[in-house]
């Protein structure tokens, strides 16, 4: 089955700068992709080129198997897509703006739509204006779902929500996902949540793809070791290093990705102790790419 | 789907659209009548001046509705920075004609109006036997000129957008470029030259300036 | 019984919706014929991706201790007694190797382990 996205060298001029560069992005059809990254990374500017919102001045996108952005209306017949902010006429009542979008999709499905409605204590004559923060998180996650798209494409969709709204956003969305077997690109800063439901992480670090592979390489791969009398690097470290620091006296603190349990074995030399191996959490598994893709050498400085 | 387009610039429009048909319908009866009562004689000459009195108030009355009638969608969807309409499942040229359709549409109500207040207005007139009445031309009259600026302003805003302004600013120098340029070659009413040209036919503006005549001979 | 799953937690979130399965039936709490949450209803519940769930369903189908019936649900298979015998010594060895864990990273020794076990139980007798 093919990704339903795919995204090849593209980059996008915002000004003067490249706001995004020798993007490449695949995202499998199935999966929940989270899409990860510090505020300003381009996340959203990269959401709005896949869907053709923006030209891309480089590089092919092809989603759902269209061309973006020549044949992107047909492909947006069957996405369902929220966007970080409301983007539905404020005059218009909640009744209104269903009839509206209903008429665009032919897979609008009148039955869910009301269910929805319904679950999610919309009041039909209500304008949308006069809708709070978390009734129009809701409202916009029900017009995504009501057409039975085969992709999602969700910016923030719980930003600034409650806890009660946000689980009740998040609920409807797993339900359909397991009802339907739909593909969801989920962008948030919300790494806890992240964590639980998606499967691909993708980590977007200053308009650049930085990481993109399975939940369980991701998080399993990076872990923190605690290390006594550590070894000098001779280069021939088994794993990617990405950080080293002294905690408490002779003891030391290693984060390293690609780490294997046979590994061990190199602290057997000499007179270095293997400690401890710490699983990081997805935050900081996160955290710590994060700050060895930025440093050059990947290592970090001794006195951290 | 475009009769949802049309019902929600409708909605939007439906205030103004009461005001413009109920005034459309009512004032010229209103104009007429004062300047009639202004007149010393009922000759066929001061007749007509009045006439061309009240004329002013429809090119008013359509530049009105054709600029609310572009600005007011556009405005909508400026504000949500285009998102949802680009989220659309459809092509942006197609959304495009569907505005522009839908006020195309719109715009027959005030005419309608037109036509029924420029009927009742030369009913109501004590009219001298060599003249006619011509309130369906008026509408016509009307119809066209609130598409041709209707048609301008909505080209205007979607190829300019925020530089609207700047489009604007730019005509405003070619006109000074014009008079200049003209002054330069010896021309002392370039301006008075240009505007000859465009506003009799077949110039753009000729409908604004012509007279609008809902008694003629 | 599913309350309080830890994503962060080291043990993925299918391992231990598995586990509380598990232990579920060696406490006799589910039973043969018992019928677990739909797929859709837990990982909406939870708030998890639902391949997770079908992941935890499958390894259970595959220990023999639920059944996937396409299109009905998922349900406990026939325990036989010495086999909930089994699973809660399986249970309570997991237990033990955790401890273990535990201890050896704080440096702590065998022998002051069994004192304090050896304490708990005399004293605890629950």
């Amino acid at each position: 089955m093919s990704d339903a996205i795919s995204a090849r060298n593209v980059a996008y001029r915002a000004g003067k700068e490249f706001a995004i560069r020798d993007l490449a992005m695949t995202v499998p059809t199935g999966s929940v992709y989270g899409f990860l990254g510090p505020n300003g990374s381009g996340k959203t500017t990269t959401l709005r080129l896949l869907l053709g919102m923006l030209p891309a001045d480089d590089g092919a996108i092809t989603v759902l198997g269209h061309d973006v952005p020549v044949g992107v209306h047909k492909a947006l017949a069957k996405i369902g897509y929220v966007p970080e902010r409301l983007h539905l006429y404020p005059t218009l009542t909640v009744e209104e703006i269903m009839r509206y979008h209903a008429s665009f999709y032919p897979d609008w499905d009148n039955v869910r739509a009301e269910n929805l409605r319904r679950g999610f204590s919309l009041r039909a004559e209500q304008p949308i204006e006069r809708l709070s923060k978390g009734e129009s998180g809701k409202l916009m996650m029900l017009l995504a779902l009501a057409h039975n798209p085969e992709l999602l494409v969700l910016d923030e969709p719980t930003d600034g929500l409650d806890p009660v709204v946000r689980r009740d956003v998040l609920s409807a969305l797993l339900e359909y996902v397991s009802m339907r077997g739909a593909t969801v690109l989920i962008s948030s800063h919300l790494i806890h949540e992240q964590e639980r439901i998606c499967d691909h992480v993708g980590v977007m670090d200053g308009g650049r793809l930085v990481a993109e592979m399975p939940m369980t390489t991701f998080r399993g791969g990076i872990k923190r070791l605690r290390v006594a009398k550590g070894p000098v690097d001779r280069g021939d470290f088994p794993f990617t290093l990405l950080s080293r620091g002294n905690t408490a006296g002779r003891e030391e603190e290693w984060v390293v990705r690609g780490w294997q349990s046979a590994m061990r074995e190199y602290f057997q030399t000499g007179d270095s102790e293997l400690r401890e191996v710490i699983d990081l959490d997805l935050e900081e598994s996160f955290v710590e790419l994060l700050r060895s893709a930025r440093t050059p050498a990947g290592i970090a400085a001794e006195d951290n | 789907m475009f009769r949802q387009v049309l019902f929600t610039q409708w909605k939007w429009a439906r205030t103004e659209m009461f005001a413009y048909t109920i005034g459309a319908f009512l004032i010229p009866t209103a104009i007429l009548k004062i300047a009639v009562n202004g007149l010393d004689d009922y000759s066929v000459g001061s007749m007509l001046t009045a006439v061309a009195a009240a004329g002013g108030f429809f090119v008013f009355l359509a530049a009105v509705c054709a600029i609310g009638f572009a600005v007011r969608p556009y405005l909508a969807d400026q504000a949500l920075k285009h998102v949802y309409a680009l989220s659309l499942p459809l092509p942006w040229a197609t959304f495009l004609r569907f505005r522009f359709m839908a006020g195309a549409i719109l715009l027959i109500a005030p005419t309608v109006a037109v036509y029924m207040g420029a009927a009742l207005a030369t009913m109501t007139a004590v009219i001298p036997p060599t003249l006619h009445t011509y309130p369906f031309g008026i509408a016509v009259r009307f119809y066209l000129t609130a598409l041709e600026i209707y048609a301008a302003t909505f080209l205007l805003q979607y190829i300019a957008g925020k530089n609207a302004v700047r489009v604007v600013l730019g005509i405003i120098g070619v006109l000074v470029v014009v008079e200049l340029g003209g002054r330069i070659l010896g021309m002392n009413d370039a301006w008075v030259w240009l505007w000859d040209h465009m506003t009799t036919l077949p110039g753009p503006l000729e409908t604004l300036t012509a007279r609008w005549m809902m008694i003629d001979v | 019984m599913f309350e309080r799953i830890d994503p962060r937690s080291p043990t993925p979130i299918y391992a231990q919706i598995a586990e509380r399965v598990r232990v579920a039936v060696a406490a006799g709490e589910l039973t043969k014929g018992d019928g677990l949450p739909s797929v859709r209803a837990l990982a909406t519940r939870l708030r998890v991706n639902p391949a997770t769930v079908v992941q935890a369903y499958r390894e259970l189908e595959q220990e023999k201790l639920v059944e996937m019936r396409q299109g009905a649900g998922t349900y406990i298979l026939e325990m036989p007694a010495d086999s909930r015998a089994r699973e809660r010594q399986a249970a309570a060895k997991r237990l033990v190797r955790g401890l273990m864990e535990d201890a050896a990273r704080l440096g702590i020794q065998k022998e002051d382990i069994k004192k304090a076990l050896n304490g708990e139980l005399s004293e605890g007798g629950r």
